[in-house]
Protein backbone atom coordinates (compact mmCIF):
# COMPACT_ATOMS: atom_id res chain seq x y z
CA UNK A 1 0.00 0.00 0.00
CA UNK A 2 1.18 3.52 -0.84
CA UNK A 3 2.52 5.16 2.32
CA UNK A 4 0.47 8.27 1.56
CA UNK A 5 -2.73 6.20 1.80
CA UNK A 6 -1.68 4.21 4.85
CA UNK A 7 -2.99 6.71 7.40
CA UNK A 8 -5.61 9.49 7.23
CA UNK A 9 -3.04 12.10 8.20
CA UNK A 10 0.43 12.69 6.77
CA UNK A 11 2.65 15.31 8.39
CA UNK A 12 5.74 16.85 6.80
CA UNK A 13 8.29 18.18 9.30
CA UNK A 14 11.96 19.02 9.32
CA UNK A 15 14.61 21.60 10.00
CA UNK A 16 13.91 25.13 8.94
CA UNK A 17 14.60 25.39 5.18
CA UNK A 18 14.89 21.64 4.51
CA UNK A 19 12.34 21.81 1.67
CA UNK A 20 9.09 21.02 3.53
CA UNK A 21 6.95 23.41 1.52
CA UNK A 22 8.28 22.26 -1.84
CA UNK A 23 7.74 18.62 -0.89
CA UNK A 24 4.29 19.26 0.58
CA UNK A 25 3.14 20.91 -2.65
CA UNK A 26 4.38 17.94 -4.66
CA UNK A 27 2.85 15.37 -2.31
CA UNK A 28 -0.50 17.21 -2.28
CA UNK A 29 -0.71 17.15 -6.08
CA UNK A 30 1.01 13.88 -6.99
CA UNK A 31 -0.58 11.84 -4.20
CA UNK A 32 -4.07 13.36 -4.59
CA UNK A 33 -4.60 14.66 -1.08
CA UNK A 34 -8.06 15.93 -0.21
CA UNK A 35 -6.78 18.66 2.09
CA UNK A 36 -3.49 20.46 2.73
CA UNK A 37 -3.06 22.36 5.97
CA UNK A 38 -0.39 25.06 6.07
CA UNK A 39 0.72 25.20 9.68
CA UNK A 40 3.93 27.03 8.89
CA UNK A 41 3.24 29.97 11.14
CA UNK A 42 6.96 30.70 11.60
CA UNK A 43 7.89 31.53 8.03
CA UNK A 44 6.57 34.73 6.46
CA UNK A 45 7.43 33.91 2.82
CA UNK A 46 7.72 30.80 0.63
CA UNK A 47 4.93 28.84 2.31
CA UNK A 48 2.24 26.53 1.00
CA UNK A 49 -0.50 29.15 1.11
CA UNK A 50 1.46 31.16 -1.48
CA UNK A 51 0.36 28.48 -3.93
CA UNK A 52 -3.37 28.36 -3.13
CA UNK A 53 -4.42 28.88 -6.77
CA UNK A 54 -2.33 25.99 -8.03
CA UNK A 55 -3.60 23.69 -5.28
CA UNK A 56 -7.29 24.55 -5.62
CA UNK A 57 -7.04 24.10 -9.40
CA UNK A 58 -5.94 20.54 -8.61
CA UNK A 59 -9.05 20.09 -6.47
CA UNK A 60 -7.20 20.30 -3.17
CA UNK A 61 -8.71 22.09 -0.19
CA UNK A 62 -6.23 24.55 1.36
CA UNK A 63 -6.41 25.54 5.00
CA UNK A 64 -4.00 28.25 6.01
CA UNK A 65 -3.66 30.95 8.65
CA UNK A 66 -6.26 33.62 7.81
CA UNK A 67 -3.72 36.31 7.20
CA UNK A 68 -1.20 34.29 5.19
CA UNK A 69 -0.38 36.07 1.94
CA UNK A 70 -1.29 39.45 3.34
CA UNK A 71 0.86 42.01 5.04
CA UNK A 72 -0.21 40.88 8.50
CA UNK A 73 2.06 38.64 10.50
CA UNK A 74 -0.30 37.08 13.03
CA UNK A 75 0.73 33.56 13.96
CA UNK A 76 -2.45 31.80 15.07
CA UNK A 77 -4.19 28.58 14.13
CA UNK A 78 -7.53 28.73 12.31
CA UNK A 79 -10.40 26.73 13.83
CA UNK A 80 -11.02 24.69 10.66
CA UNK A 81 -7.61 23.01 11.11
CA UNK A 82 -9.11 20.81 13.83
CA UNK A 83 -12.28 20.17 11.83
CA UNK A 84 -10.23 18.90 8.89
CA UNK A 85 -7.96 16.81 11.07
CA UNK A 86 -11.01 15.08 12.54
CA UNK A 87 -13.21 14.66 9.45
CA UNK A 88 -11.26 14.83 6.16
CA UNK A 89 -10.26 11.56 4.51
CA UNK A 90 -6.74 12.29 3.35
CA UNK A 91 -4.98 15.21 5.00
CA UNK A 92 -1.48 16.56 4.46
CA UNK A 93 -0.02 18.89 7.06
CA UNK A 94 2.89 21.20 6.17
CA UNK A 95 4.29 21.88 9.64
CA UNK A 96 6.60 24.74 10.46
CA UNK A 97 10.35 24.32 10.77
CA UNK A 98 12.20 23.18 13.89
CA UNK A 99 10.67 22.90 17.34
CA UNK A 100 9.09 26.38 17.25
CA UNK A 101 7.27 25.58 14.02
CA UNK A 102 6.15 22.15 15.23
CA UNK A 103 4.50 23.64 18.29
CA UNK A 104 1.53 24.58 16.08
CA UNK A 105 0.92 20.98 15.03
CA UNK A 106 1.23 19.98 18.69
CA UNK A 107 -1.99 21.86 19.48
CA UNK A 108 -3.98 19.26 17.53
CA UNK A 109 -1.79 16.26 18.37
CA UNK A 110 -4.54 14.41 20.30
CA UNK A 111 -6.87 14.47 17.30
CA UNK A 112 -4.03 13.46 14.99
CA UNK A 113 -3.14 10.49 17.20
CA UNK A 114 -6.74 9.28 17.40
CA UNK A 115 -7.10 9.46 13.57
CA UNK A 116 -3.75 7.79 12.87
CA UNK A 117 -0.80 9.44 11.16
CA UNK A 118 2.56 9.17 9.47
CA UNK A 119 5.08 11.90 10.20
CA UNK A 120 7.94 12.43 7.78
CA UNK A 121 11.19 14.02 8.82
CA UNK A 122 12.70 15.80 5.82
CA UNK A 123 16.45 16.34 5.99
CA UNK A 124 18.88 18.23 3.78
CA UNK A 125 22.45 17.45 4.85
CA UNK A 126 23.71 20.54 2.96
CA UNK A 127 22.05 22.86 5.50
CA UNK A 128 24.64 24.20 7.97
CA UNK A 129 22.70 23.15 11.08
CA UNK A 130 22.17 19.59 9.83
CA UNK A 131 25.57 18.72 8.34
CA UNK A 132 25.87 15.46 10.31
CA UNK A 133 23.55 12.80 11.73
CA UNK A 134 24.01 13.95 15.35
CA UNK A 135 22.66 17.44 14.59
CA UNK A 136 19.94 16.01 12.37
CA UNK A 137 18.82 13.66 15.14
CA UNK A 138 18.83 16.44 17.73
CA UNK A 139 16.45 18.54 15.62
CA UNK A 140 14.32 15.44 15.03
CA UNK A 141 13.94 14.93 18.78
CA UNK A 142 13.15 18.62 19.34
CA UNK A 143 10.37 18.40 16.75
CA UNK A 144 8.95 15.30 18.43
CA UNK A 145 8.97 16.99 21.82
CA UNK A 146 7.29 20.16 20.54
CA UNK A 147 4.67 18.37 18.43
CA UNK A 148 3.86 15.58 20.92
CA UNK A 149 4.09 13.22 17.93
CA UNK A 150 6.56 10.56 16.77
CA UNK A 151 8.42 10.68 13.51
CA UNK A 152 7.72 7.56 11.42
CA UNK A 153 9.87 7.97 8.29
CA UNK A 154 12.93 9.86 7.09
CA UNK A 155 12.96 11.59 3.70
CA UNK A 156 16.31 12.52 2.18
CA UNK A 157 16.08 15.90 0.46
CA UNK A 158 19.81 16.66 0.40
CA UNK A 159 20.46 19.27 -2.28
CA UNK A 160 22.33 22.47 -3.08
CA UNK A 161 19.57 23.73 -5.38
CA UNK A 162 21.12 24.34 -8.83
CA UNK A 163 24.57 23.24 -7.64
CA UNK A 164 23.45 19.70 -6.76
CA UNK A 165 25.81 17.13 -8.32
CA UNK A 166 26.41 13.41 -7.97
CA UNK A 167 28.74 13.89 -4.97
CA UNK A 168 26.15 15.93 -3.11
CA UNK A 169 23.53 13.29 -3.87
CA UNK A 170 25.78 10.43 -2.80
CA UNK A 171 26.77 12.17 0.44
CA UNK A 172 23.14 12.90 1.33
CA UNK A 173 22.13 9.32 0.70
CA UNK A 174 24.95 7.92 2.86
CA UNK A 175 24.11 10.24 5.79
CA UNK A 176 20.40 9.49 5.47
CA UNK A 177 21.07 5.76 5.59
CA UNK A 178 23.25 6.31 8.67
CA UNK A 179 20.51 8.38 10.32
CA UNK A 180 17.98 5.68 9.49
CA UNK A 181 20.20 3.00 11.04
CA UNK A 182 20.91 5.07 14.16
CA UNK A 183 17.26 5.95 14.80
CA UNK A 184 15.69 2.74 13.54
CA UNK A 185 13.34 4.76 11.33
CA UNK A 186 12.93 3.72 7.70
CA UNK A 187 14.34 5.91 4.93
CA UNK A 188 11.24 6.38 2.78
CA UNK A 189 13.01 7.71 -0.32
CA UNK A 190 15.42 10.34 -1.67
CA UNK A 191 14.01 13.34 -3.46
CA UNK A 192 15.30 14.82 -6.70
CA UNK A 193 14.03 17.61 -8.89
CA UNK A 194 13.23 17.12 -12.55
CA UNK A 195 16.17 19.20 -13.83
CA UNK A 196 18.60 16.93 -11.96
CA UNK A 197 17.30 13.74 -13.54
CA UNK A 198 20.46 13.30 -15.64
CA UNK A 199 22.61 13.09 -12.50
CA UNK A 200 20.79 10.31 -10.75
CA UNK A 201 19.54 8.30 -13.69
CA UNK A 202 20.80 4.70 -13.47
CA UNK A 203 22.91 5.56 -10.41
CA UNK A 204 20.52 5.60 -7.50
CA UNK A 205 17.30 3.85 -6.60
CA UNK A 206 14.35 4.48 -4.24
CA UNK A 207 13.72 7.96 -5.57
CA UNK A 208 10.88 10.46 -5.62
CA UNK A 209 10.72 13.07 -8.38
CA UNK A 210 9.43 16.56 -7.61
CA UNK A 211 8.63 19.69 -9.58
CA UNK A 212 10.25 22.95 -8.48
CA UNK A 213 7.25 25.07 -7.56
CA UNK A 214 9.01 27.27 -5.01
CA UNK A 215 10.93 29.77 -7.13
CA UNK A 216 12.30 33.28 -6.83
CA UNK A 217 10.69 35.85 -9.18
CA UNK A 218 13.68 35.75 -11.56
CA UNK A 219 13.53 31.96 -11.83
CA UNK A 220 9.93 32.06 -13.10
CA UNK A 221 9.95 31.85 -16.90
CA UNK B 1 32.49 23.33 0.91
CA UNK B 2 29.16 24.71 -0.24
CA UNK B 3 26.11 24.81 2.01
CA UNK B 4 22.51 25.80 1.36
CA UNK B 5 21.53 28.88 3.38
CA UNK B 6 18.83 31.46 3.86
CA UNK B 7 20.00 35.05 3.48
CA UNK B 8 19.34 35.86 7.13
CA UNK B 9 21.29 32.82 8.36
CA UNK B 10 24.13 33.46 5.91
CA UNK B 11 24.71 37.01 7.09
CA UNK B 12 24.58 35.91 10.73
CA UNK B 13 27.10 33.11 10.18
CA UNK B 14 29.32 35.45 8.15
CA UNK B 15 29.31 37.95 11.03
CA UNK B 16 30.44 35.27 13.47
CA UNK B 17 33.20 34.22 11.06
CA UNK B 18 34.20 37.89 10.69
CA UNK B 19 34.93 37.93 14.42
CA UNK B 20 31.74 39.61 15.60
CA UNK B 21 31.03 38.39 19.13
CA UNK B 22 28.48 41.00 20.17
CA UNK B 23 25.00 40.95 18.70
CA UNK B 24 22.23 43.12 20.09
CA UNK B 25 18.81 42.91 18.53
CA UNK B 26 15.07 42.89 18.79
CA UNK B 27 12.86 40.58 16.70
CA UNK B 28 11.00 41.84 13.63
CA UNK B 29 9.81 40.07 10.47
CA UNK B 30 11.41 39.46 7.97
CA UNK B 31 14.84 39.42 9.68
CA UNK B 32 14.04 37.42 12.83
CA UNK B 33 16.17 34.46 11.67
CA UNK B 34 19.26 36.63 12.16
CA UNK B 35 18.49 36.92 15.86
CA UNK B 36 17.37 33.28 16.09
CA UNK B 37 20.62 32.11 14.48
CA UNK B 38 22.72 34.34 16.73
CA UNK B 39 20.86 33.14 19.83
CA UNK B 40 21.80 29.56 18.96
CA UNK B 41 25.34 30.08 17.68
CA UNK B 42 26.83 32.95 19.73
CA UNK B 43 27.03 30.97 22.99
CA UNK B 44 28.89 28.19 21.12
CA UNK B 45 31.71 30.59 20.16
CA UNK B 46 31.85 32.44 23.47
CA UNK B 47 30.02 35.46 22.09
CA UNK B 48 27.13 37.52 23.39
CA UNK B 49 23.63 37.41 21.97
CA UNK B 50 21.39 39.83 23.72
CA UNK B 51 17.76 40.58 23.00
CA UNK B 52 17.30 44.14 24.15
CA UNK B 53 13.99 45.57 25.38
CA UNK B 54 13.75 47.72 22.24
CA UNK B 55 15.60 48.66 19.06
CA UNK B 56 16.82 51.87 20.73
CA UNK B 57 18.40 49.87 23.55
CA UNK B 58 20.00 47.49 21.05
CA UNK B 59 21.68 50.25 19.04
CA UNK B 60 22.97 51.90 22.23
CA UNK B 61 24.41 48.56 23.35
CA UNK B 62 26.21 48.49 20.00
CA UNK B 63 27.53 51.97 20.83
CA UNK B 64 28.93 50.61 24.09
CA UNK B 65 30.55 47.52 22.60
CA UNK B 66 31.97 49.52 19.67
CA UNK B 67 33.44 52.09 22.11
CA UNK B 68 35.36 49.22 23.70
CA UNK B 69 36.80 48.37 20.26
CA UNK B 70 34.70 45.26 19.70
CA UNK B 71 33.14 44.17 16.41
CA UNK B 72 29.48 44.69 17.24
CA UNK B 73 26.29 44.58 15.24
CA UNK B 74 22.55 44.93 15.32
CA UNK B 75 19.93 43.86 12.86
CA UNK B 76 16.36 44.91 12.17
CA UNK B 77 13.82 45.69 9.48
CA UNK B 78 12.51 49.06 8.34
CA UNK B 79 10.34 50.26 11.29
CA UNK B 80 13.00 48.99 13.70
CA UNK B 81 15.74 50.87 11.83
CA UNK B 82 13.78 54.10 12.25
CA UNK B 83 13.83 53.51 15.99
CA UNK B 84 17.60 53.06 15.84
CA UNK B 85 18.20 56.35 14.04
CA UNK B 86 19.02 58.35 17.15
CA UNK B 87 21.68 55.82 18.10
CA UNK B 88 23.06 55.71 14.57
CA UNK B 89 23.53 59.49 14.64
CA UNK B 90 25.41 59.18 17.97
CA UNK B 91 27.61 56.43 16.48
CA UNK B 92 28.38 58.69 13.51
CA UNK B 93 29.05 61.64 15.82
CA UNK B 94 31.45 59.53 17.89
CA UNK B 95 33.21 58.00 14.84
CA UNK B 96 32.39 54.44 15.95
CA UNK B 97 32.58 51.44 13.61
CA UNK B 98 29.77 48.87 13.71
CA UNK B 99 27.43 46.95 11.42
CA UNK B 100 23.72 47.65 11.11
CA UNK B 101 21.67 45.22 9.02
CA UNK B 102 18.38 46.35 7.49
CA UNK B 103 16.29 43.58 5.91
CA UNK B 104 13.79 46.02 4.44
CA UNK B 105 10.05 45.51 4.43
CA UNK B 106 7.18 47.56 3.06
CA UNK B 107 6.58 50.92 4.75
CA UNK B 108 5.96 53.72 5.85
CA UNK B 109 4.66 53.14 9.34
CA UNK B 110 4.22 49.50 10.21
CA UNK B 111 3.69 48.95 6.47
CA UNK B 112 3.88 45.22 5.90
CA UNK B 113 6.15 42.22 6.09
CA UNK B 114 6.82 41.72 2.38
CA UNK B 115 10.05 42.89 0.66
CA UNK B 116 10.77 46.51 -0.22
CA UNK B 117 13.61 48.91 -0.97
CA UNK B 118 11.82 51.88 0.54
CA UNK B 119 14.64 52.76 2.94
CA UNK B 120 17.15 53.84 0.26
CA UNK B 121 16.75 57.53 1.14
CA UNK B 122 17.05 56.84 4.86
CA UNK B 123 20.20 54.74 4.45
CA UNK B 124 22.01 56.99 1.98
CA UNK B 125 20.78 60.51 2.80
CA UNK B 126 19.77 60.67 6.44
CA UNK B 127 20.77 57.61 8.49
CA UNK B 128 20.31 59.83 11.56
CA UNK B 129 19.95 63.52 12.39
CA UNK B 130 22.71 65.94 11.43
CA UNK B 131 25.32 65.94 8.69
CA UNK B 132 26.13 62.28 8.41
CA UNK B 133 26.86 59.31 6.20
CA UNK B 134 27.23 55.61 6.77
CA UNK B 135 28.84 53.08 4.42
CA UNK B 136 26.00 51.22 2.67
CA UNK B 137 26.24 47.99 0.67
CA UNK B 138 23.41 46.29 -1.25
CA UNK B 139 23.82 42.51 -1.72
CA UNK B 140 22.01 40.80 -4.60
CA UNK B 141 22.64 37.16 -3.73
CA UNK B 142 23.00 35.00 -0.64
CA UNK B 143 26.75 34.74 -1.34
CA UNK B 144 26.93 38.55 -1.20
CA UNK B 145 24.79 38.64 1.96
CA UNK B 146 27.64 36.71 3.56
CA UNK B 147 30.61 38.33 1.81
CA UNK B 148 29.53 41.94 2.33
CA UNK B 149 29.18 41.47 6.08
CA UNK B 150 32.95 41.24 6.40
CA UNK B 151 33.52 44.08 3.93
CA UNK B 152 31.12 46.24 5.95
CA UNK B 153 33.01 45.53 9.18
CA UNK B 154 36.37 46.23 7.51
CA UNK B 155 35.31 49.50 5.89
CA UNK B 156 33.61 50.60 9.11
CA UNK B 157 36.86 50.11 11.00
CA UNK B 158 39.08 51.55 8.29
CA UNK B 159 37.07 54.79 8.15
CA UNK B 160 35.71 54.75 11.72
CA UNK B 161 32.04 54.94 10.81
CA UNK B 162 28.94 52.75 11.01
CA UNK B 163 28.20 50.60 7.99
CA UNK B 164 24.93 49.14 6.80
CA UNK B 165 24.04 45.99 4.91
CA UNK B 166 20.88 47.09 3.10
CA UNK B 167 19.04 43.92 2.15
CA UNK B 168 15.34 43.20 1.75
CA UNK B 169 12.85 40.53 2.82
CA UNK B 170 13.35 38.58 -0.41
CA UNK B 171 17.10 38.23 0.17
CA UNK B 172 16.56 37.54 3.86
CA UNK B 173 14.19 34.65 3.25
CA UNK B 174 15.36 32.98 0.05
CA UNK B 175 17.92 30.16 -0.11
CA UNK B 176 20.97 29.68 -2.32
CA UNK B 177 24.12 27.57 -2.13
CA UNK B 178 27.06 29.55 -0.80
CA UNK B 179 30.70 29.11 0.12
CA UNK B 180 31.43 30.37 3.63
CA UNK B 181 34.78 31.99 4.28
CA UNK B 182 37.32 30.02 6.30
CA UNK B 183 40.24 31.48 8.24
CA UNK B 184 40.86 34.24 10.74
CA UNK B 185 39.37 37.71 10.27
CA UNK B 186 41.71 40.68 9.83
CA UNK B 187 42.50 42.34 13.16
CA UNK B 188 42.62 46.14 13.13
CA UNK B 189 44.46 48.33 15.64
CA UNK B 190 42.02 50.53 17.56
CA UNK B 191 44.17 52.92 19.62
CA UNK B 192 41.09 55.08 20.24
CA UNK B 193 39.10 52.33 22.00
CA UNK B 194 38.12 52.43 25.66
CA UNK B 195 40.09 49.46 26.92
CA UNK B 196 41.46 50.85 30.18
CA UNK B 197 44.55 53.07 30.41
CA UNK B 198 46.42 50.77 32.85
CA UNK B 199 47.89 54.12 33.95
CA UNK B 200 50.14 53.97 30.90
CA UNK B 201 48.42 56.31 28.44
CA UNK B 202 46.10 59.31 28.52
CA UNK B 203 42.36 58.70 28.66
CA UNK B 204 40.52 58.01 25.41
CA UNK B 205 37.22 59.83 25.09
CA UNK B 206 34.27 58.67 22.97
CA UNK B 207 31.79 61.50 22.65
CA UNK B 208 29.39 63.25 20.29
CA UNK B 209 28.69 66.36 22.40
CA UNK B 210 30.62 69.55 21.50
CA UNK B 211 29.58 72.73 23.27
CA UNK B 212 32.02 74.91 21.33
CA UNK B 213 30.64 75.60 17.78
CA UNK B 214 34.05 76.12 16.09
CA UNK B 215 35.28 72.82 17.49
CA UNK B 216 32.18 70.95 16.25
CA UNK B 217 32.51 72.59 12.84
CA UNK B 218 36.18 71.55 12.64
CA UNK B 219 35.26 67.95 13.49
CA UNK B 220 32.50 67.95 10.85
CA UNK B 221 34.90 69.29 8.21
CA UNK B 222 37.46 66.61 9.09
CA UNK B 223 34.75 63.94 8.91
CA UNK B 224 33.63 65.20 5.51
CA UNK B 225 37.24 65.03 4.28
CA UNK B 226 37.12 61.35 5.24
CA UNK B 227 33.78 60.97 3.40
CA UNK B 228 35.43 62.48 0.28
CA UNK B 229 38.17 59.86 0.51
CA UNK B 230 35.53 57.09 0.73
CA UNK B 231 33.71 58.49 -2.31
CA UNK B 232 37.03 58.45 -4.14
CA UNK B 233 38.12 54.93 -3.16
CA UNK B 234 35.14 52.75 -2.31
CA UNK B 235 32.54 53.01 -5.09
CA UNK B 236 31.51 49.57 -6.32
CA UNK B 237 29.17 48.40 -9.08
CA UNK B 238 28.83 45.45 -11.41
CA UNK B 239 28.54 46.09 -15.15
CA UNK B 240 26.49 43.44 -16.97
CA UNK B 241 26.37 43.37 -20.77
CA UNK B 242 27.31 47.05 -20.82
CA UNK B 243 30.13 46.90 -23.42
CA UNK B 244 27.94 47.54 -26.48
CA UNK B 245 24.82 48.68 -24.60
CA UNK B 246 22.73 51.58 -25.92
CA UNK B 247 20.25 51.37 -23.06
CA UNK B 248 20.98 50.78 -19.39
CA UNK B 249 18.94 49.49 -16.49
CA UNK B 250 20.29 50.73 -13.14
CA UNK B 251 19.30 48.72 -10.11
CA UNK B 252 20.51 47.13 -6.84
CA UNK B 253 19.69 44.35 -4.40
CA UNK B 254 16.92 41.88 -5.24
CA UNK B 255 15.50 44.13 -7.98
CA UNK B 256 18.84 43.87 -9.80
CA UNK B 257 18.30 40.10 -10.04
CA UNK B 258 14.94 40.74 -11.69
CA UNK B 259 16.45 43.44 -13.92
CA UNK B 260 19.24 41.06 -14.96
CA UNK B 261 16.71 38.43 -16.01
CA UNK B 262 14.79 41.10 -17.99
CA UNK B 263 18.03 42.32 -19.65
CA UNK B 264 18.76 38.75 -20.81
CA UNK B 265 15.29 38.46 -22.34
CA UNK B 266 15.60 41.88 -24.02
CA UNK B 267 18.98 40.84 -25.48
CA UNK B 268 17.25 37.76 -26.97
CA UNK B 269 14.95 40.21 -28.73
CA UNK B 270 17.97 42.09 -30.09
CA UNK B 271 17.71 45.12 -27.79
CA UNK B 272 21.20 46.37 -26.85
CA UNK B 273 20.59 46.82 -23.15
CA UNK B 274 22.90 46.36 -20.18
CA UNK B 275 22.67 46.53 -16.40
CA UNK B 276 24.58 48.74 -13.96
CA UNK B 277 24.14 47.00 -10.61
CA UNK B 278 24.99 49.35 -7.75
CA UNK B 279 26.84 47.48 -4.99
CA UNK B 280 27.74 50.41 -2.76
CA UNK B 281 24.75 52.75 -2.31
CA UNK B 282 26.76 55.20 -0.24
CA UNK B 283 29.14 56.03 -1.75
CA UNK B 284 26.86 55.99 -4.82
CA UNK B 285 28.81 54.40 -7.73
CA UNK B 286 28.90 57.66 -9.72
CA UNK B 287 32.07 56.71 -11.61
CA UNK B 288 30.42 53.68 -13.19
CA UNK B 289 27.43 55.70 -14.36
CA UNK B 290 29.64 58.59 -15.47
CA UNK B 291 31.63 56.15 -17.63
CA UNK B 292 28.46 55.11 -19.44
CA UNK B 293 27.21 58.66 -20.14
CA UNK B 294 27.58 59.45 -23.84
CA UNK B 295 27.18 55.75 -24.67
CA UNK B 296 23.72 55.26 -23.18
CA UNK B 297 20.70 56.75 -24.99
CA UNK B 298 18.19 56.12 -22.21
CA UNK B 299 18.44 54.97 -18.58
CA UNK B 300 15.85 53.02 -16.59
CA UNK B 301 16.05 52.81 -12.81
CA UNK B 302 14.33 49.74 -11.33
CA UNK B 303 13.55 49.62 -7.61
CA UNK B 304 11.07 48.16 -5.14
CA UNK B 305 9.81 51.59 -4.06
CA UNK B 306 8.15 54.69 -5.54
CA UNK B 307 11.43 56.04 -6.96
CA UNK B 308 14.40 56.88 -4.73
CA UNK B 309 17.77 55.82 -6.20
CA UNK B 310 16.54 57.24 -9.52
CA UNK B 311 17.21 60.71 -8.06
CA UNK B 312 20.91 59.93 -7.57
CA UNK B 313 21.00 58.51 -11.08
CA UNK B 314 19.50 61.72 -12.51
CA UNK B 315 22.08 63.82 -10.65
CA UNK B 316 24.93 61.90 -12.27
CA UNK B 317 23.41 61.68 -15.76
CA UNK B 318 22.62 65.40 -15.41
CA UNK B 319 20.40 65.71 -18.46
CA UNK B 320 22.73 63.99 -20.91
CA UNK B 321 20.11 61.26 -21.53
CA UNK B 322 16.54 60.63 -20.38
CA UNK B 323 16.24 58.80 -17.05
CA UNK B 324 13.04 56.91 -16.33
CA UNK B 325 11.85 54.88 -13.40
CA UNK B 326 9.96 51.64 -12.93
CA UNK B 327 9.12 50.25 -9.53
CA UNK B 328 6.60 48.30 -7.52
CA UNK B 329 5.96 49.06 -3.88
CA UNK B 330 3.99 47.99 -0.84
CA UNK B 331 5.66 44.58 -0.76
CA UNK B 332 5.04 43.75 -4.43
CA UNK B 333 8.07 42.41 -6.29
CA UNK B 334 8.33 43.53 -9.93
CA UNK B 335 8.32 40.66 -12.41
CA UNK B 336 11.00 40.23 -15.11
CA UNK B 337 8.16 40.49 -17.69
CA UNK B 338 7.14 43.93 -16.39
CA UNK B 339 10.73 45.19 -16.51
CA UNK B 340 11.16 43.74 -20.01
CA UNK B 341 8.09 45.71 -21.15
CA UNK B 342 9.68 48.92 -19.80
CA UNK B 343 12.94 48.13 -21.62
CA UNK B 344 10.99 47.63 -24.86
CA UNK B 345 9.35 51.05 -24.37
CA UNK B 346 12.63 52.95 -23.89
CA UNK B 347 14.26 51.09 -26.80
CA UNK B 348 11.50 52.44 -29.05
CA UNK B 349 12.20 55.96 -27.84
CA UNK B 350 9.15 55.97 -25.61
CA UNK B 351 8.22 56.31 -21.91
Amino acid sequence: MNVFDAKPITIVTGHYGCGKTSLSLNFAIQEHFETIIDLDVVNPFFRSSDYINMLTKNGIKVISPYFANTNLDVPFIPSDVRTSVIFDKKVLIDAGGDDQGSTAVGTVSKDIISRGYNMFYVVNFMRPQTLNIEDAEEIMREIEAASHLKITHIINNTNLKHDTDEDVFRKGLKLSEDLSEKTGLPLLFSVYSEEKEYIIKNVFSNLYKINSYVLTPWEIV
Amino acid sequence: MKVLMKGNEALAEAAIRAGCRHFFGYPITPQTEVAAYMAKQMPKVGGTYLQAESEISAINMVYGAASAGKRAMTSSSSPGISLKQEGISYLVGSDLPCLIVNVQRAAPGLGGIQPSQGDYFQATKAPGHGDSHIFVMAPSSIQEMADFVETCFEKAEEYRMPSMLLADGMLGQMMEPIELKEGEPKEVEKPWALTGTKMQRPHNVINSLYIDPPELERILIERYERYAKIEENEQRAELYKMDDAEYAVVSYGASARIAMSAVDKARDEGIKVGLIRCITLWPYPKKFIEASAGQIKHYLAVEMNMGQMVEDLRLVVNGRAPVDFFGRAGGIIPSPAEVLEEIRKISKGGK
